[in-house]
């Protein structure tokens, strides 16, 4: 079926399906049309403690995609570095959670060297000597992983999947400076014999000086999302503030190294609890001409400026379809999103030329059967 | 008809846009700025880059770059390609400020950039640097998004940088915050006071009300009509044989001419869409290919807020201009049509009644103004002789 709406749209003049990815997480394009307010985003932004609400599908994690994204845009020694945790329900200590992030750490950390080789080659012979100790026991698996990037020409083998956001193929310009950074770092993992210390918080303080050291990047923003995303955690904001509670206690020494701690938690925590200092708080909310702007911005980014509406895909009759749309769904944009996917694979399916009052029609009032939008018509 | 070269002693109006410039210029000192300006075809957003180039180069505490990249673009193969030509360009640019600072050879785009960077540091520890693109949206955006990762996000985040884009379209999409948030200053046409420096300035005796009625106040045929009032007709005509003689070299448009006859539903609607070329005579499938088309050659897009596709501003009003002077009766028929169209859709889609009433009302007027004007001509012939 996606193939179908994606044909039926570029019919229509759109070169992808714009609404097609409801996890903003697993969406690379988001960066064209991503909505938010910008005081949150420039809050978030900012190198402090940050505590983010929203409500379930009410964009914590398009924001949290989206700043990664900022991170990984040009000029890269002016921006943070990104270091994004998805934790596991049954981490309740500051020991489970590093293990996991200083794994993440340093194959985030090494995708970012073969991008911008330079760094690793044009470092002294004893500093790439201690960075290969540093990730031989960091990252065990680092000598697999070059192998695969080796073997495929590509940085692919690193990739992760979520926070799709910059380019896995290497430039062919760029690509003496990639091999030699591979075999380099290859053969030094080879030649290692030195086992420096393994103690999690030490291990810990050396991926954040490795960062600043190679990638001369100014700080380090851990992202810290998902909370609300696994069976123990969703509607259960007492285990969510247990799970984060190691992160509380640390957050000022951390923000101290220029580690700032960015958490991405669901409303019903908000409710509950009082955040501690030294963070600071904002809450994500939605109204109608924000989700204007999300149909507007998508359609704008697919069809390269030339349609700012859904309604450009749509009969006359429903020349304010944008707008009705949104009054069919709570103020979320990922229900927005859902319909509107409804509404196209329904039309791609019949084969209709454009949206049409009675397909429509017959989506609302299947949508009001199996969930929340309504079945009034227009007129 | 060819637009005319920048004159300084013939440029008039945008005081509001060179003292945005002005101003980014004076706080650049804190951080770097992008000012972006955007206009349809013929509203002198070339004039304006030539003219900031002209105000500000060579002042004590700026340094000025100017680079178009229609020229740049042109012949290009590919994005590294276009990177390349305007990495070099910039280097170029650059020596000619300093005169010491030479391109390096066999050096990887990614590295140039890096280095250029260098410079512009080195030389903005004493002055303000001052970039101005013209002909930017018009770049493929993968080019632009190939330059933005190799050194454009760069240089909008140094300090004491200004970057002022210019282009005809929608200002790009840009992954960097810097770019992405740039003043984006739409370039309103000329307004009667304009128009009377202007005529002041050329010593020329024509009213401001002439020169509006005929050009809309759009920079390029007002620079035009100026220098050969006699035929104002020729001179609109000309004028849009040039737009759709300078579309996209594949656009197969064969006969300007025959196009804006064919096709003048397009200047009567201020507002547009399949339905409404077909009520008023175009069929289909050709209704569709002509919508197509249009927005290829970026000659028209979908506005949310007018409920359908709107022409190229400074092509539709010259183009219903021309329509009224040389087709005055099928133009008259068209807006009656029109307004009989709008009166139905109004009966007909309550929810959106109020905005089809509002285009009846545009297009009830354009027939009684022509009525009107026809009536005061006559007048006038009667009064004569």
């Amino acid at each position: 079926m996606e193939q179908a709406v994606a044909q039926w749209l570029r019919h229509h003049g759109l070169a992808f399906n714009p609404f097609l990815p409801l996890r903003a997480d697993q969406d690379a394009r988001l960066w064209m049309y991503w909505v938010g307010n910008d005081d949150i985003f420039d809050l978030a932004w900012e190198a402090q403690p940050a505590l983010l609400f929203a409500p379930w599908g009410g964009g914590k994690s398009a924001l949290r995609t989206r700043l990664t994204q900022e991170c990984w845009s040009t000029p890269a020694e002016k921006r943070p570095f990104p270091l994004v945790y998805l934790p596991q329900d049954n981490h309740v200590t500051l020991e489970d959670h590093l293990q996991d992030l200083i794994l993440h750490g340093a194959r985030e950390l090494l995708l970012a060297l073969a991008r911008s080789p330079r760094r690793f080659l044009e470092a002294s012979p004893r500093l790439q000597k201690e960075f290969a100790q540093f990730l031989a026991t960091a990252a065990p698996p680092v000598s697999f992983w070059l192998e695969q990037m080796s073997e495929e020409s590509s940085l692919a083998p690193l990739n992760r999947p979520y926070d799709p956001g910059y380019d896995l193929e290497i430039p062919r310009e760029e690509r003496g400076d990639w091999l030699s950074f591979v075999f380099t770092l290859a053969r030094l993992l080879q030649e290692n014999t030195y086992v420096p210390s393994s103690h999690t918080v030490k291990l810990w303080e050396a991926l954040i000086f490795w960062i600043q050291e190679f990638l001369r990047r100014p700080c380090v923003y851990v992202l810290i999302d998902h909370l609300d995303a696994t069976p123990s955690t969703a509607q259960n904001p007492a285990f969510i503030v247990q799970t984060i509670e190691p992160f509380l206690e640390v957050a000022s020494e951390w923000a101290s190294q220029q580690c700032y701690l960015k958490l991405f938690l669901p409303s019903v925590v908000q409710e509950k609890w009082t955040p501690p200092a030294p963070f600071t708080t904002a809450t994500i909310t939605w109204s109608a001409p924000l989700l204007l702007q999300v149909i507007q911005r998508r359609m704008v980014a697919a069809s390269r400026g030339r349609m700012d509406a859904l309604a450009a895909l749509a009969e006359p009759a429903l020349a304010n379809l944008d707008e009705y749309l949104i009054g069919k769904t709570s103020p979320l944009p990922r229900e927005l999103l859902i319909l509107i996917n409804a509404i196209l694979e329904e039309h791609a399916r019949r084969a209709l030329p454009r949206i049409e009052r009675p397909c429509l029609d017959d989506i609302l009032q299947r949508g009001q059967e199996e969930c929340s939008y309504g079945t009034s018509t227009l007129q | 008809m060819e637009p005319q070269p920048y004159n300084k002693d013939r440029f008039v109006n945008r005081k509001e846009e060179v003292m945005a410039v002005k101003a980014a210029l004076d706080s650049a000192v804190q951080q770097s700025r992008v000012l972006a300006f955007t206009g349809p075809r013929g509203s002198g957003k070339t004039w304006l880059i030539d003219h900031l180039e002209n105000e500000f180069r060579g002042q004590d505490r700026i340094w000025c770059v100017k680079l178009n990249f229609e020229s740049l673009r042109a012949e290009t193969r590919n994005e590294p390609d276009f990177v390349r030509k305007v990495l070099q360009a910039f280097a170029n640019a650059l020596a000619a400020i300093t005169g010491k600072i030479e391109a390096p050879e066999r050096i990887s785009p990614t590295r140039w950039g890096e280095w250029l960077i260098q410079d512009v540091r080195r030389i903005t520890s004493e002055k303000t640097l001052l970039v101005l693109l013209d002909s930017v949206y018009e770049t493929p955006e993968t080019c632009l998004n190939a330059l933005e990762d190799v050194f454009l996000g760069a240089l909008v985040a140094e300090n004491r940088v200004v970057v002022i884009m210019a282009g005809q379209g929608t200002y790009p999409l840009w992954r960097s915050r810097e770019l992405a948030r740039a003043s984006v200053i739409p370039l309103r046409p000329f307004q009667a006071d304009d128009l009377q420096e202007l005529l002041e300035k050329r010593n020329i005796q024509l009213t401001v009300d002439w020169l509006t009625d005929w050009t809309g106040g759009y920079a390029l045929p007002v620079g035009l009509l100026v220098e050969n009032p006699a035929d104002p007709v020729a001179m609109i005509e000309g004028t849009l044989t040039h737009i759709l003689d300078n579309l996209p070299k594949n656009s197969g448009l064969p006969n300007p001419l025959r196009f804006l006859k064919d096709y003048m539903v397009l200047a009567v609607l201020r507002v547009f869409d399949e339905d409404r070329l077909e009520a008023l005579g175009i069929k289909r499938p050709e209704v569709s290919q002509l919508i197509d088309q249009l927005l290829q050659w970026d000659l028209a897009a979908y506005q949310r807020d007018m409920r359908g596709y709107v022409l190229d501003e400074a092509l539709h009003y010259l183009w219903g201009r021309w329509a009224r002077e040389r087709q005055k009766e099928r133009w008259e028929n068209l807006h009656q049509s029109a307004s009989e169209l709008y009166q139905k859709w109004a009966r007909d889609y309550q929810a959106t009644a109020q905005f089809w009433l509002t285009e009846n009302a545009y297009h009830t007027k354009q027939v009684a103004s022509l009525a009107q004007s026809v009536n005061s001509k006559l007048t006038q012939e009667v009064n004569h002789g």
